[in-house]
C-alpha cells in the first residue's frame, strides 16, 4: 500500500511550499514595479517591450534551462504569434486580448510541427530551429501570399491600438511566464526535465517518456513567445515581417536569460531588466555592435558561466553546505 | 493457468535475439529464460556481447531478430520508458545518477513515473542509503552510486533487474553487503541477470550461469559445471577474467 514515510512527506511538502509562496513573490514584484514604474519612467512602449522580453527570457529559461536545448530560432514563435493574432484582429475582428491567446495557441501548434527538430542535438538543434524560423519568415513575407499575410508589407493594427491595455497585457504575460518557470522549477514535471537534462537514457530507464516531457516544455515556451509576439505587434501597431521574425530577438532573450541565470526563477527577470536597460541606454544607436557584443556574451556565458549571475550566488551557498556537511 | 502452485513463474523469455551493429553481429541468436526470484549470471570475455544483451532487452537497441517476452507479454522493440514501467530495469556498468538532483530526488523521478507507487523511504532503506537521502550525488562513494542505481530501479517495482558489473572496484565488505541486498531482492520475487567478471562474487549471488562468446551462447548451467566445461575454459584461456 502506498504509505507516505518521512522522506516522501518531506519531498511532498518541500515542493508544495516552494510551489505557493516564492512563485507568487517572483511574479508579483515585477507586476508592482511595472505598474508603478510607468508613472516614473513614462516611455510605456519601452516598458512594454521590457515586459515582453522578461516573458521571452523565461521561455528560454524553460526550454534551455530545464531541457538543455538552446533554440536560436525562438523568434519564429514570436513572429507566428504576431501574425496569427494580428490576422485574427484584422480578418475576424477578434478582441486584442483574445487575439493574444490565439497567437500563443498558433505558436504552440507550430511548435508541435517542429517537434522532429528534437532529433538533433546541441548546436545542430540550435541551428535547426534557426533554419525553421527563417523558413516560416520566408513563407509569411512571400509576396505571393499577399492576399493572406500582406506579404512583405506587414500588418497595420492601428485600429486596435490601446496603450494601457497592451501594457497591462504585457505585464500579465511576464507574470504568467514567471509563474510557468517557477512551476517548472518546483514541480515533479520540472524534476523530470532536470533528470532528462542530466542523462536522457537514464531518465527513460526511470520510466520517463523523454520525448513527451520535452514536448510539453517546448509547447509552453512556444506559447509564451507567441503571446509575446502578439502583444509586440499589437502595441507597436504597425510592423513589417522582418521586425517580428528577427533573429536578434532570440539573441537578446538568450543573453538576458543566460546572464541572469537559467534554471532559476529570478535570473531571467533580473537579467532582462539590467541588460535591456543598458541596451536601450547605449545600444539602440549602434545596434549592429550590440548584436555582436551580445553574441559574444552568449558564447562566453555558455562556456564559462553557464549559471549566470545566479551561479555566483549558488557557488557561495554550495561552499557553505559542503563545509557544513563535513561536520556531520 | 493450469500451472501447479509449486512451479515458479516465467518472468522473462528472450528468444533468438540478434543485434547487429553495421553488419557486425554483437549478439547472435541468443535465447534464455528467467523465473521469478531466479538469479542468472551472465559471463563472457570482454566484447562478448554482455552489455549489448542488456541494452537490447532494455530497449536501447532494436534487435535485428528475435523476441523479448516479459511476464507473458511480447515487449520486443518497445521504448526504454515503457519497459521500465512494465518491470524491466537495470543498473549501469558506470553508474548514471542524475547529478544535479539529491539522492532522494533521484529515486523520486522513478517513483513519479512508476505504475505502482513505492515508498521512497523503504527503497532507500533496502539499499542502505536512508541516511544519505539529502546528499548531493558527488558526496556518494562509487559503491553508494551503484546502490542508488539499484534504488532507482526498485522504485519502479521491477520484475527483472539487469545488474551490469556491480562488483568492479568494491571492497570485500561492500561486496558482501551488495550480495546480501541482491539476495533480499530475490526473496521478494525479483529476478536478476548479473553481468559479472568476478567469479567469487558471482558464486555468492547466482546458482546458474549463461556464457557468451562472440555474441553466441556457448554454455548454460551451474557455475561449477561452467568452470569445468572445455569450451568455456578455452574461451577464457589466458584471460585474466577467471582468475
Ligand atoms: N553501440 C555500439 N556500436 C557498435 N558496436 C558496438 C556497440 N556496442 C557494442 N559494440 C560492439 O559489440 C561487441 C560487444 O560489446 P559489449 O559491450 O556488449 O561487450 P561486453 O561483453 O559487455 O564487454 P565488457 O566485458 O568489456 O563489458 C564489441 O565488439 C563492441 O565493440
Ligand atoms: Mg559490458
Amino acid at each position: 500500500m502506498p504509505k507516505l514515510d518521512e522522506i516522501d512527506r518531506t519531498l511532498e511538502t518541500e515542493s508544495k511550499g516552494k510551489r505557493l509562496i516564492s512563485p507568487a513573490v517572483a511574479a508579483l514584484v515585477p507586476v508592482v514595479v511595472f505598474a508603478v514604474g510607468v508613472h516614473i519612467y513614462s516611455n510605456e512602449l519601452l516598458l512594454t517591450y521590457m515586459a515582453i522580453y522578461i516573458a521571452l527570457a523565461q521561455g528560454i529559461n524553460i526550454i534551455y534551462g530545464f531541457t538543455g536545448y538552446l533554440p536560436f530560432g525562438y523568434f519564429g514563435f514570436f513572429g507566428v504569434g504576431a501574425y496569427a493574432s494580428g490576422l485574427a484582429m484584422l480578418d475576424y475582428n477578434v478582441p486584442p486580448v483574445l487575439a493574444v491567446v490565439i497567437g500563443g495557441v498558433a505558436a504552440a501548434l507550430v511548435g508541435a510541427l517542429l517537434l522532429p527538430l528534437f532529433r538533433l542535438r546541441g548546436a545542430y538543434f540550435a541551428i535547426g530551429t534557426l533554419a525553421a524560423s527563417e523558413a516560416i519568415y520566408a513563407i509569411v513575407s512571400n509576396p505571393s501570399l499577399q492576399s493572406i499575410t500582406n506579404g512583405p508589407y506587414g500588418l497595420n493594427l492601428a485600429a486596435y491600438y490601446s496603450s494601457g491595455t497592451a501594457y497591462g497585457t504585457a505585464i500579465a504575460l511576464a507574470a504568467i511566464a514567471i509563474l510557468a518557470a517557477s512551476y517548472v522549477r518546483s514541480s515533479k514535471f520540472g524534476l523530470t526535465l532536470k533528470a532528462i537534462r542530466d542523462d536522457s537514457y537514464s531518465a527513460s530507464m526511470s520510466g520517463v517518456n523523454v520525448p513527451r516531457q520535452r514536448f510539453y516544455a517546448w509547447l509552453i515556451a512556444a506559447a509564451i513567445a507567441g503571446m509575446g509576439g502578439s502583444i509586440f505587434g499589437w502595441s507597436t501597431s504597425v510592423f513589417y515581417p522582418q521586425a517580428v521574425f528577427d533573429s536578434s530577438l532570440s539573441v537578446l532573450a538568450i543573453v538576458f536569460a543566460l546572464f541572469g541565470g537559467v534554471g532559476t526563477v529570478w535570473g531571467p527577470t533580473v537579467g532582462t531588466v539590467v541588460l535591456y536597460a543598458i541596451y536601450n541606454a547605449i545600444g539602440v544607436s549602434n545596434p549592429q555592435y550590440f548584436q555582436l557584443i551580445y553574441g559574444l556574451v552568449i558564447v562566453l556565458l555558455v562556456l564559462f558561466a553557464p549559471r549566470g549571475l545566479a551561479g555566483l550566488r549558488q557557488i557561495k551557498s554550495r561552499r557553505a553546505t559542503t563545509v557544513g556537511a563535513k561536520n556531520d | 493457468m493450469g500451472r501447479k502452485m509449486t512451479e515458479t513463474k516465467s518472468l522473462l523469455k528472450v528468444e533468438n535475439l540478434t543485434t547487429v551493429f553495421s553488419g557486425f553481429k554483437a549478439l547472435d541468436d541468443v535465447s534464455l529464460e528467467l523465473f521469478e526470484g531466479q538469479a542468472l549470471g551472465l559471463v563472457g570475455p570482454n566484447g562478448s556481447g554482455k552489455t549489448t544483451l542488456v541494452n537490447t532487452v532494455c530497449g536501447l537497441y532494436k534487435p535485428e531478430n528475435g523476441r523479448v517476452i516479459l511476464d507473458g507479454i511480447d515487449v520486443t522493440g518497445k521504448q526504454p520508458h515503457y519497459l521500465a514501467r512494465a518491470g524491466i530495469n537495470r543498473t549501469f556498468q558506470i553508474p548514471k545518477p542524475f547529478k544535479d538532483l539529491s539522492v532522494s530526488e533521484n529515486v523520486l523521478v522513478s517513483s513519479i513515473h512508476s505504475k505502482n507507487k513505492v515508498s521512497i523511504t523503504e527503497v532507500l532503506e533496502k539499499v542502505k542509503l536512508r541516511d544519505c537521502a539529502n546528499y548531493p550525488i558527488e558526496k556518494l562513494t562509487a559503491a553508494q552510486q551503484k546502490r542508488l542505481d539499484l534504488a532507482r530501479a526498485l522504485a519502479l517495482d521491477p520484475k527483472v533487474i539487469f545488474v551490469d558489473e556491480l562488483a568492479a572496484g568494491l571492497t570485500p565488505t561492500e561486496l558482501n553487503e551488495i550480495a546480501e541486498m541482491l539476495a533480499e531482492f530475490r526473496r521478494s520475487g525479483i529476478a536478476l541477470i548479473v553481468v559479472e567478471h568476478l567469479l567469487g562474487f558471482l558464486e555468492q549471488v547466482v546458482e546458474s550461469v549463461f556464457v557468451l562468446s562472440a555474441g553466441k551462447k556457448i554454455f548454460g548451467g551451474t557455475l561449477r559445471d561452467a568452470l569445468s566445461d572445455e569450451e568455456v575454459k578455452r574461451v577464457f584461456l589466458g584471460g585474466a577474467d577467471v582468475a
